[in-house]
């Protein structure tokens, strides 16, 4: 049996590199712990339609359907801001801040609606000048129920060229949460700890 | 098309698409294995699952139901033997687990026919020779047909659900007709709650399923003696993140046992003898009136 795990930052990648003023871009990502799928070993796959508009040169703003809710009959969205802190200097990374709703509503069922505040840090280093990226940060996630908090930390890679971009992005999903007897048989869980997933995703910008 | 309209329409395809549900997960819910052969063949039962038949010919009906659907469900009515020790008409409803189909779950029927009652255990649709494929509504559909089936023999039935089967019998308990007990093991809280055990966030079982399977919601409804078991080393519905829900939703007469070493499968097993006493007592308690 395998049931989606939306947990902190799944299905998204991070938006390491302000898009600049005026500009926009669409990115398809696919993120999930490793578990078995249809009797393989693979991210579950949860994937997310991202567009960003960058309001000034250190502010984007985001919005996401979350296409795999919509094929289970449901609709998922997310919407917030990245502040991007400070650029890179030295050994300093450059920093930046991203705090986003996720709000979700099974059709048919209005008290089935909920929605869940998300904030993430990432830190960059650029590489090759500045059209890759290796970054690194945490996504946490707040709920009402136990557990309250969910944190995602990740390490990914920024490839640019051109007017696209991929992003690799690996991560351990709720780290905090003892993951060695659950429904789901993730595949990696250390010392029986969360669950370690992959996420990619492609992005234009325009 | 204007920007607003072009928005508008995206999102009007959006819904229409949601509303279709293309996908649920539901199929997860279930493992049902055909059967090509016959039931209960000697070999398949010692080499599968270490069991032997031991119900006398002539103590055993192959019956054949209808479903609502109109899909042919298969069962077995295992009747008490003339010198069984509790010689009352009780008839125990198993409703089986998630997995294969009613071979996997003879020895247990034989543990509740060795007590001296009848039992009748039948497979769902898509399960051993049934026809059809499981569903959340075709598992309540089917479980009212056994039960039917059962009230023609008899008007004194507990049902006893194990794992999956728990939203069986509670569904006919709740919704269908009070029994004059009901036996939980191993039962999961609902659909919602397996879905917060595997991503941890709280969202509506809806949201991946369709089946309508909630231990906890129809356990408030039922006001019939209530018999719950749960391993306490069960790796699959984890003690403590399920029986303590159902538990306390649950209304008076209620009784439980949380077993020392069990896992989801063993709990006969462990308990043993116990396992005999348990259940007797229980049901002369609850439904004979006999103190033990």
């Amino acid at each position: 049996m395998i049931i989606i795990f939306l947990g902190s930052g799944c299905g998204t990648i991070a938006s390491v590199r302000p898009i600049g003023k005026g500009n926009s871009s669409l990115s398809l990502s696919s993120a999930g712990p490793v578990a078995s799928v249809f009797g393989i070993d693979m991210p579950i796959p949860y994937a997310v339609l991202r567009y960003r508009h960058g309001l000034n040169d250190n502010t984007d703003f985001h919005c996401g359907l979350h296409a795999t809710m919509l094929y289970l009959g449901n609709i998922g969205i997310d919407v917030g801001l990245t502040k991007h802190l400070f650029l890179q200097s030295g050994w300093r990374p450059a920093l930046a801040f991203e705090a986003s709703i996720y709000a979700l509503y099974h059709l048919n069922e209005v008290s089935s609606i909920r929605a869940f505040p998300e904030a993430a840090v990432f830190a960059r280093y650029d590489l090759l000048g500045d059209r890759h990226a290796v970054y690194f940060g945490s996504h946490v996630l707040a709920q009402y129920t136990n557990p309250y908090i969910i944190i995602a930390p990740f390490l990914g890679f920024e490839f640019n060229i051109g007017h696209f971009g991929l992003n690799l992005e690996g991560k351990w999903y709720a780290p905090t949460e003892d993951t060695k007897y659950r429904v789901v048989d993730y595949k990696i869980k250390p010392f029986n700890r969360g669950a370690v997933g992959f996420a990619w995703g492609v992005s234009y910008q325009f | 098309m204007k920007p607003k309209i072009k928005i508008f329409a995206f999102f009007a395809v959006l819904a229409v698409l949601a509303c279709q549900r293309p996908y649920s997960l539901d199929d997860f819910l279930f493992e049902p294995v055909k059967l090509n052969g016959e039931y209960l063949d000697a070999d398949d039962l010692f080499h599968d699952y270490g069991c032997v038949n031991i119900v006398p010919d002539s103590q055993l009906q192959f019956i054949t139901l209808t479903s609502s659907n109109e899909n042919k469900i298969y069962g077995f009515f295992l009747s008490a033997g003339p010198d069984s020790l509790t010689p009352v008409g009780i008839t125990i409803l198993y409703c089986h687990g998630n997995s294969t189909n009613i071979n996997r779950y003879w020895k247990r029927v034989e543990y509740l026919w060795r007590m001296g009652y009848n039992v009748f255990i039948f497979d769902y649709q898509g399960y051993g020779k049934s026809e059809g494929s499981p569903s959340g509504q075709a598992l309540y559909d089917d479980g009212k047909a056994a039960l039917d089936y059962v009230k023609s023999r008899t008007d004194t039935i507990v049902y006893y659900g194990w794992s999956l089967g728990s939203y069986v019998a509670t569904h006919l308990a709740a919704d269908i007709e009070h029994p004059k007990a009901l036996i939980l093991e191993s039962a999961p809280a609902s659909v919602e709650a397996l879905l917060r055990d595997a991503g941890l966030v709280d969202l509506p079982g809806d949201y991946v399923a369709q089946a309508d399977f909630d231990n906890v919601k129809r356990i408030s409804e039922i006001g019939c003696p209530l018999f719950m078991m749960h391993g306490l080393a069960d790796d699959y519905v984890v003690f403590e993140r399920h029986f303590p829900y159902i538990w306390n939703a649950a209304i008076e007469p209620k009784d439980s046992l949380s077993v020392i070493g069990a896992v989801h499968d063993n709990v006969p097993e462990i308990l043993g003898v116990r396992y005999d006493q348990l259940i007797t007592d229980f049901i002369n308690r609850q439904v004979r009136k006999i103190n033990p």
